[in-house]
């Protein structure tokens, strides 16, 4: 397995591979959003143009069949006005809707690009083996094993494979769960119970226990809670496992560093579960590659380094993980 | 009305008192069980200590000052039923440097028994170093919450005292000479 290169060395290979191609897709996609902004703008400002302009031929011909002052046509003015606004904002939200649906292939193909010239670079650095599909789902069955919650829709996509530092295989996915829930008022509303990243990790050494890491606050009801000797630590991530001494040979003082080193420099959420000889984890990053932004270049920078940093934790994690089991016989 | 309030008021502060104190002691039993904890994975360690001291034998018999010193060690740490960690913990000395003289053998060291030996070793120091470790988290929690306020009134009441943490030997604190020869 050749050497991980670090981010800055990956981002001029990436590019200097990829200029070209990503250079001209997103050209095409920044030239159709501003197309759209430019279409739906006119079409908005023309609907409201005209409604403004019905309003006031109406109120004018009010005022002219009632024979009085502006005083007794006062409340239709109010109500006329006051009615047109929903009229005008409903159709300036179904002219955005329209307009980003027509205006919508460059966007969709440079998506579909970036995602496979820079992702599978990405990939390729830290998996041996790696294979990655956009459209490719993670089975449920898999995300359950790790995290058994209540979900009603399960969404998932941008599937990963392979193995780290050539021996451990790893699988990973975009998952998007929800369920209906019922407010105090009786109606139903979609809610997102996780959408982002979701990892399994084989690490081939049985640790013989359960155990868990959540964000502080998420695992206090564990009855399995261990408290660990780092105040910092106990901050920001709640332990949790049926041994407290296999908790305390993983979490040596290295392995807690790289955690809080992760989360105080990326601020993402996550989660991490072990059991026996799996590790789960998962990433609240939402969609990963959906937001890519048209704002600066064709190398949508933020989102790479995101999407570095993530599989670099992962990788460094593992093999601590790993390391440790092997050096303390757990 | 005036009365009722005052009761209430006293009926209060004995629950509290109440509910402190059991925390207290509960700290306490907590310090007491990880300290065991560490009793019980340092006797396993050095329930491995004739196994290795009969694989050093029959690779040498220069070391046998060292050998009998370790033996008298263990039997007078087993027969005492020391609670000293310090006392474990010059046993615990001992057996490292009967390890480390093994260096000095490469067909021991190389041997399958003293491999197996070995691993057992590492692992157990492994579990002791995370007894240590779990019993410096009890004693710190332990220790804060009998000095802050209001706890330690109770504390003081009825005479708990700090527990020390498991700290480091002196001579390990200082600085390792290494020469290259």
């Amino acid at each position: 397995m050749s050497e991980i290169k670090d981010f800055q060395t990956l981002y001029s290979e990436i590019k200097a591979n990829n200029k070209e191609k990503i250079n001209m897709v997103y050209d095409d996609a920044k030239q159709e959003s501003q197309k759209r902004k430019k279409y739906t703008l006119i079409v908005c400002l023309t609907i409201d143009i005209m409604v403004i302009l019905v309003i006031i031929i109406n109120l004018f011909s009010n005022a002219n069949n009632v024979k009085g002052n502006l005083v007794s046509t006062g409340f239709p003015i109010v109500t006329t006005i006051f009615s047109s606004i929903p009229i005008m904002l409903t159709s300036n939200i179904f002219a955005v809707v329209i307009f980003s649906f027509i205006f919508n292939k460059n966007g969709r193909k440079y998506k579909e690009v970036f995602k496979e010239s820079i992702v599978k670079d990405v990939i390729s650095n830290f998996y041996v083996d790696a294979k990655y599909n956009p459209i490719s789902m993670m089975p449920s069955n898999i995300y359950k094993e790790g995290f058994n919650e209540y979900y009603e829709n399960y969404r998932s996509d941008d599937y990963i494979s392979g193995k780290i530092d050539g021996k451990y295989d790893v699988c990973m996915a975009d998952i998007y769960t929800t369920k209906t829930e019922r407010d105090s008022d009786g109606d139903n509303h979609t809610v997102t119970v996780f959408s982002g990243m979701f990892a399994k990790l084989e690490l081939k050494k049985s640790i013989k226990c359960n155990f868990k890491i959540s964000p502080n606050g998420y695992g206090m009801f564990n009855k399995n809670r261990v408290k660990m000797d780092s105040d910092e630590f106990e901050k920001k991530y709640d332990v949790g496992c049926d041994n407290n001494i296999i908790a305390m040979q993983l979490l040596t003082h290295d392995i807690m560093e790289l955690l809080l080193d992760f989360i105080n420099k990326e601020k993402i959420r996550y989660e991490l579960y072990i059991n026996n000889d799996i590790l789960y984890m998962r990433f609240y990053t939402g969609p990963m590659f959906e937001d890519v932004s048209f704002k600066e270049e064709g190398f949508d920078t933020k989102v790479i380094q995101k999407y570095y940093n993530i599989l670099n934790f992962i990788n460094n994690l593992t093999l601590m993980i790993v390391n440790t089991v092997n050096e303390t016989e757990i | 009305m005036g009365t009722t309030i005052i009761i209430i008021i006293v009926i209060l502060l004995i629950l509290t008192f109440i509910v402190k104190y059991n925390k207290i002691v509960s700290l306490k039993n907590k310090v007491k069980q990880t300290k065991s904890g560490i009793d019980v994975y340092l006797n396993q360690r050095f329930d491995l200590i004739p196994n290795l001291v009969e694989c050093v034998k029959g690779y040498s018999e220069y070391e046998k000052d060292t050998i009998e010193k370790i033996i008298e060690m263990r039997s007078s740490y087993v027969s005492n039923k020391s609670n000293n960690i310090k006392d474990a913990e010059n046993l615990n000395n001992g057996l490292n440097k009967l390890i480390a003289l093994v260096e000095n053998y490469p067909d021991l060291k190389a041997s399958e028994q003293f491999l197996n030996l070995q691993k057992a070793l590492t692992k157990m120091e492994s579990q002791l170093q995370a007894a240590r470790r779990i019993y410096n988290t009890a004693v710190t929690e332990y220790n804060t919450k009998i000095n802050v306020v209001p706890n330690n009134i109770v504390a003081g009441m009825f005479g708990f005292k700090e527990e020390s943490l498991f700290e480091i030997d002196d001579s390990k604190r200082e600085n390792i000479k290494v020469s290259v020869k």
